[in-house]
């Protein structure tokens, strides 16, 4: 092995991710090279002081605030992009399919007048209806009718 | 279970010739004191490998006493995941605390029949993902991390110095490594298990790490690392 593709191994060798042969490659090839060697150690230092940094760190109890944090109702960012989403679509959903569902919008008086009126006048029941579209059809309680409730 | 008995923070001295095979590291009694410690605290949280599994099937069934031994199981590692990947105190044990909370919500899509550790820190690996793509930043100070206890006297000192210049060197290593370095030192996973969580070939892993301790050694000896 060459200096080059040794010092490329350095690192998975202080990190001890080397298969088995590439390990015994650079172990061999450091045996014989002082360059190399220096290089090796200087990257195991390093190493040594990435993994020990947090020897001296404080121990900490999350037990209490964990579970607390179970017993909350979710935070709307944790309850993610969808919620949003959803709850646009719904109200889109009501604005468009609520029309679908209800039932034929009422006719006008006039309208019905114009359906009905001349069937109504027959019976003489609902009194003289108009049809006119400027003046609102007059209901009144027929005269018979009036004369027999006040008898 | 290919879960290591060893700390994956302690890497084989120079001249050895261990090799990870997905049971890394060296054997209990080489270990030093302080790993031998932290080690042993995890354990009595779980209970050993036999109990854990038995509790990650209560814990998968919703179970709060289960899920309080999880929290004490793993809290510890997952601080020092977050003060790795994010540099701050506060910010590690919130996001500790979150990665916990996202566990017991996800707990349904975990196996009770294979070892908790490489779903969990799959699951916190992702949320620590999402935490640095919103943050971009390393924190900027002379007092990183917060969480180590003060310095008293000339030895403890001289080792907060030396931390700082870890952390300043650290700081400097691109996300993409750092997170793969983060996990390896504290997930006490093979490197099977590191791929599967990380979501990337084992080639990658391996690649990421030594790419990763690459930048790291050079700017610690830039900085000073070396004479520190």
């Amino acid at each position: 092995m060459k200096c080059e593709s040794a010092r490329k191994r350095l690192a998975g060798m202080s990190l001890g991710v080397l298969s088995g042969p590439e390990q015994r490659q650079v172990q061999a090839h450091v045996a014989d090279c002082a360059a190399c060697r220096g290089e090796l150690e200087r990257m195991r230092t390093a190493e040594r002081a990435l993994s020990s940094a947090l020897e001296d760190e404080r121990p900490v109890d999350l037990t209490t605030r964990v579970l607390a944090r179970l017993d909350r109702p979710a935070s709307p960012a944790r309850l993610g992009w969808w919620l949003p989403v959803a709850a646009g679509a719904a109200v889109l959903a009501a604005v468009l399919v609520v029309p679908w569902t209800r039932g034929p919008e009422p006719l006008s008086t006039s309208e019905v007048m114009q359906a009905y009126g001349e069937d109504l006048n027959a019976l003489s029941l609902w009194g003289t209806a108009t049809t006119s579209e400027s003046e609102e059809p007059t209901w009144g309680i027929p005269t018979e009718l009036a004369q027999w409730i006040n008898n | 279970m290919d879960r290591p008995d060893t700390d994956p923070r302690h890497r084989p001295g120079p001249g050895s010739l261990a090799v990870d095979k997905g049971e890394r590291g060296l054997p209990p009694q080489e270990l030093p004191l302080a790993a031998v410690s932290d080690q042993e605290a995890t354990r009595q949280a779980s209970g050993g490998a036999q109990d854990e599994a038995a509790w990650a099937g209560q814990f998968r069934d919703g179970d709060t006493e289960a899920f309080r031994r999880v929290i004490q199981a793993y809290q510890g590692r997952l601080i020092r995941l977050g003060l790795r990947m994010f540099g701050l105190q506060a910010e590690a044990e919130d996001f500790a605390q979150e990665a916990l909370v996202r566990v017991y919500e996800k707990r349904r899509h975990y196996d009770a029949r294979r070892p908790l550790a490489p779903w969990l820190f799959t699951v916190a690996v992702n949320l620590g993902r999402e935490r640095l793509r919103r943050r971009r930043e390393w924190p900027q100070g002379d007092d990183l991390p917060e969480g180590v206890q003060e310095p008293d006297g000339e030895q403890a000192l001289l080792r907060a110095e030396r931390r700082q210049l870890v952390w300043r060197a650290l700081s400097l290593v691109p996300d993409p490594y750092r997170e793969c370095l983060a996990l390896r030192y504290e997930a006490d996973l093979s490197l099977k298990d590191l791929a599967r969580a990380l979501g990337l070939p084992l080639g990658t892993v391996k690649s990421r790490l030594s790419r990763g301790l690459e930048y790291f050694q050079r700017q610690y000896h830039l900085l000073g690392g070396e004479a520190a």
